[in-house]
C-alpha cells in the first residue's frame, strides 16, 4: 500500500475581486516566499514556509479604509493548513 | 478585551443543570470518549460576530444575484448549465441533511466549544441550502430551457443518479453522531468540498455561470469554519487513546464512502459538464484531494497512530476511469433524468485520449453508438442498445461498473436468505460492519422492475407541462424533442440483471 507523501504548502484562497487583488499585492510585496495563483473566480496565496499571517492593520493601510478580521473572513473561501483567528490577524500554519 | 479572553469568559458561563443528570442532558449517546476533553476552537466565533459576518457575506452575494437579474450578462454555456440541473439537484438535500447532522452532534457532545461550532454550522448548512435554491431559481428565471431546474429538489429525492448522494448522506445522519463529524467535517468538508465548491467555481465562471461561481465560493467560506470544527473534534478525540481504533475505523469507512459519492460527482462534472478545459478532473482531484488533503492534513495524523486508508491505492487508480464510467451510465440512462445532454465531439475525444490514454479503446464504442441514438424518428434508445442498466451497489448505490465496466469489482453476497450486490471490497467491508444500516435501501430495480420505461418517467414526474414531452433530451438542440410515445415505441422493459459471482 502507498504511503502518503507529505505536503507542506500553506495557502489561503480568496474570492476573486478588488479586495483579494489588494491583499495579494500586499502579501507579494511583504513576503518573497509567497506565490499568487489567479484562477479567475478565486486567487490562491501560497507559501512553503511554516505560516501565512494576514495582518489587518497592514491590510487596512493599503485598503484605504478600515478592514477587520470579519471582513477578511467574508472573502476567505478556503485555506490549507491549520487556522487561528485572532483580534487583529488570521494565521494559517502548516502544523496544528 | 481580547477575543481569546472574551471567549474564555463566555465558555465559563456554561453550567451543569441540577434538574437532570449529565447523561440526560446529552440526548443521543456516542461510542466515542469525548465528554471530558479540552477542545480548541480556532475561530472563537461569538453569535454576534457570526451574524455580522454572515450578513456581510449574504449582502455581497445577493447583490450579485440582484445585478445578474437586471443586467444582460450573456448566456452561459449550455453543456454546463444543463449539467447543473442534475448537479444542483443533489446539493439542496445534502445541505439540509448536514444541518440535521449538526443538530444531532450539538446535543451529543459535552464540550461547549464544540457545541458552539456545530450550532453555527447548522445555521450555515441551512444558509447553503437556501443559496443553492436561490441559484436554481435564478437559472429557472434566466435560462432558455428552465425545465429541470423546477424539479431539482424533488429530483434529488428520486433520480437514479441522486441515490448515490442520498445514500451517502443518509448513512452520515444515522451513524454515531461523533462519527458523523469524521465523515462530514473531515472527509466531505476538508477534502472534497474544497474541490467541488472552489475548484468547480472556476469552471462555472469560465462557462459564464458567474452566479453559481459566487454561490459555491460563499458556501465554501463557511466550510472553512467547518474544516476547523472537524479538526477541533478530531484533536479532542485524539486526546483519549481509547478512541484511536474507532477513529481509524471511521476514517477507513468515510475515506471510501466519500470517494464513491462526492469524489464521483467531482470527476463527472469536472470532465463531462465542461467545454473549456485547463486540467482534467483527475488532475484536479489529485491536486485538491490526494496532494492537499491527504498530503497536507491526513499525513499529519500519522504521529497520533492513524494509518493511511486501506483503499488509498485503489482510490487513486480509480481516477483513470471514474468519470468515463460515470458518464456512460448517466448518458446511457438519459431518459430517466431531467436535463439536456451534450454528447462528445472530436475535441472532447482528443482531450480525453491525451489526459486518459486508452480512453477511446474502452469508451469510444459507447459514444459512437450514442451519436446514432439521439434522433427520436429513428426510435433507438441507447439504454436498450447497451443491454440495459447494470446492477447497483447496496452500500454506495453506484452502478457496479467501476472502475471500468470490463474490470469491474462487483460481487454478490448472501446474508441469511437475501442476496446483496457490492461494487468493491470497500463497500462490502462497510456493509459487513453494520449490515442493518444498509439492508433497507431500495434501488431502481426494487422500485421499477417489470415496468416499461415511459411509465417510469411519468411516475418520476420528469415530463414537461404538455404531459408528453420528456424533460430530458439526448442533445442540446435536437431537431425534435423526444416524447413518451417515442420511448413507448422503443418498448424497454426494466429487467434486473443477473447477480455477479458470489464472494
Amino acid at each position: 500500500m502507498s504511503t502518503i507523501k507529505a505536503n507542506h504548502t500553506v495557502s489561503a484562497k480568496l474570492m476573486g475581486g478588488e479586495e483579494a487583488g489588494i491583499i495579494c499585492d500586499l502579501m507579494e510585496e511583504l513576503h518573497e516566499h509567497v506565490d499568487i495563483i489567479d484562477s479567475g473566480s478565486y486567487v490562491s496565496i501560497e507559501t512553503q514556509q511554516e505560516e501565512l499571517i494576514f495582518d489587518m492593520e497592514e491590510i487596512t493601510e493599503v485598503m484605504g479604509h478600515s478592514y477587520s478580521v470579519s471582513n477578511f473572513l467574508s472573502i476567505l473561501t478556503t485555506y490549507k493548513g491549520f487556522i487561528e483567528v485572532n483580534d487583529d490577524n488570521v494565521v494559517i500554519r502548516d502544523n496544528g | 478585551m481580547k477575543i481569546s479572553e472574551a471567549y474564555d469568559r463566555v465558555k465559563a458561563i456554561d453550567w451543569e443543570p441540577s434538574y437532570i443528570t449529565p447523561e440526560q442532558k446529552t440526548v443521543e449517546t456516542t461510542k466515542f470518549h469525548i465528554h471530558n476533553t479540552k477542545p480548541n476552537d480556532p475561530f472563537k466565533t461569538f453569535v454576534r460576530e457570526y451574524c455580522e459576518q454572515e450578513l456581510e457575506k449574504d449582502d455581497r452575494h445577493y447583490a450579485l444575484l440582484e445585478a445578474a437579474a437586471r443586467l444582460n450578462t450573456g448566456e452561459p454555456d449550455a453543456r454546463w448549465v444543463e449539467g447543473m440541473k442534475f448537479g444542483l439537484s443533489n446539493l439542496v438535500g445534502v445541505e439540509y441533511a448536514a444541518a440535521r447532522a449538526m443538530g444531532r452532534m450539538a446535543r451529543t457532545v459535552a464540550p461547549v466549544e464544540l457545541r458552539q461550532g456545530y450550532m453555527m454550522q447548522m445555521l450555515d448548512e441551512m444558509r447553503h441550502s437556501n443559496l443553492e435554491m436561490n441559484v436554481i431559481r435564478h437559472h429557472m428565471r434566466s435560462w432558455k430551457d428552465p425545465v429541470g431546474f423546477d424539479v431539482a429538489a424533488k429530483a434529488g429525492a428520486s433520480s437514479v443518479g441522486s441515490s448515490i448522494f442520498r445514500s451517502m448522506v443518509e448513512d452520515l445522519i444515522t451513524s454515531d453522531p461523533v462519527e458523523t463529524a469524521i465523515g462530514l467535517q473531515v472527509f466531505v468538508e476538508t477534502a472534497y468540498t474544497n474541490l467541488f465548491f472552489v475548484g468547480l467555481s472556476s469552471h462555472a465562471s469560465a462557462h459564464g455561470d458567474d452566479m453559481l461561481a459566487s454561490t459555491l465560493l460563499t458556501i465554501q467560506s463557511d466550510e472553512a469554519r467547518h474544516m476547523a470544527n472537524g479538526w477541533s473534534t478530531l484533536s479532542s478525540l485524539l486526546q483519549d487513546d481509547r478512541n484511536l481504533p474507532m477513529i481509524q475505523k471511521a476514517m477507513d469507512k468515510w475515506s471510501w464512502r466519500i470517494h464513491c459519492s462526492f469524489g464521483l460527482g467531482n470527476m463527472l462534472f469536472g470532465d463531462y459538464f465542461v467545454r473549456k478545459r485547463t486540467e482534467s478532473a483527475k488532475e484536479m482531484t489529485m491536486r485538491w484531494v490526494f496532494d492537499d488533503f491527504y498530503g497536507g492534513f491526513y499525513q499529519k495524523l500519522e504521529k497520533f497512530g492513524i494509518k493511511p486508508p486501506p483503499h488509498l491505492d485503489e482510490m487513486i487508480t480509480d481516477l483513470d476511469w471514474m468519470s468515463h464510467s460515470a458518464a456512460i451510465y448517466i448518458f446511457g440512462a438519459w431518459p430517466t433524468f431531467f436535463h439536456r445532454y451534450d454528447g462528445l465531439n472530436d475535441d472532447d475525444f482528443e482531450w480525453f485520449e491525451k489526459k486518459y490514454p486508452g480512453f477511446y479503446k474502452h469508451f469510444g464504442g459507447f459514444w459512437e453508438a450514442y451519436g446514432k441514438c439521439t434522433d427520436p424518428e429513428e426510435g433507438k434508445l441507447i439504454l436498450k442498445e447497451m443491454g440495459g442498466l447494470p446492477n447497483f451497489c447496496q452500500v454506495c448505490q453506484r452502478p457496479t461498473i467501476f472502475p471500468r465496466p470490463d474490470i469491474s469489482q462487483q460481487r454478490a453476497f448472501k446474508l441469511k436468505d437475501q442476496t446483496f450486490i457490492f461494487c468493491s471490497d470497500g463497500c462490502q467491508e462497510i456493509f459487513l460492519e453494520e449490515p442493518h444500516h444498509y439492508v433497507g435501501f431500495k434501488n431502481f430495480y426494487d422500485l421499477y422492475e417489470g415496468k416499461e420505461l415511459s411509465e417510469i418517467i411519468q411516475e418520476l414526474g420528469f415530463v414537461r407541462a404538455d404531459g408528453k414531452t420528456l424533460m430530458a433530451q439526448p442533445e442540446l438542440e435536437p431537431k425534435r424533442l423526444w416524447t413518451l410515445d417515442d420511448v413507448r415505441k422503443a418498448n424497454y422493459i426494466v429487467e434486473r440483471p443477473q447477480p455477479p459471482a458470489f464472494r
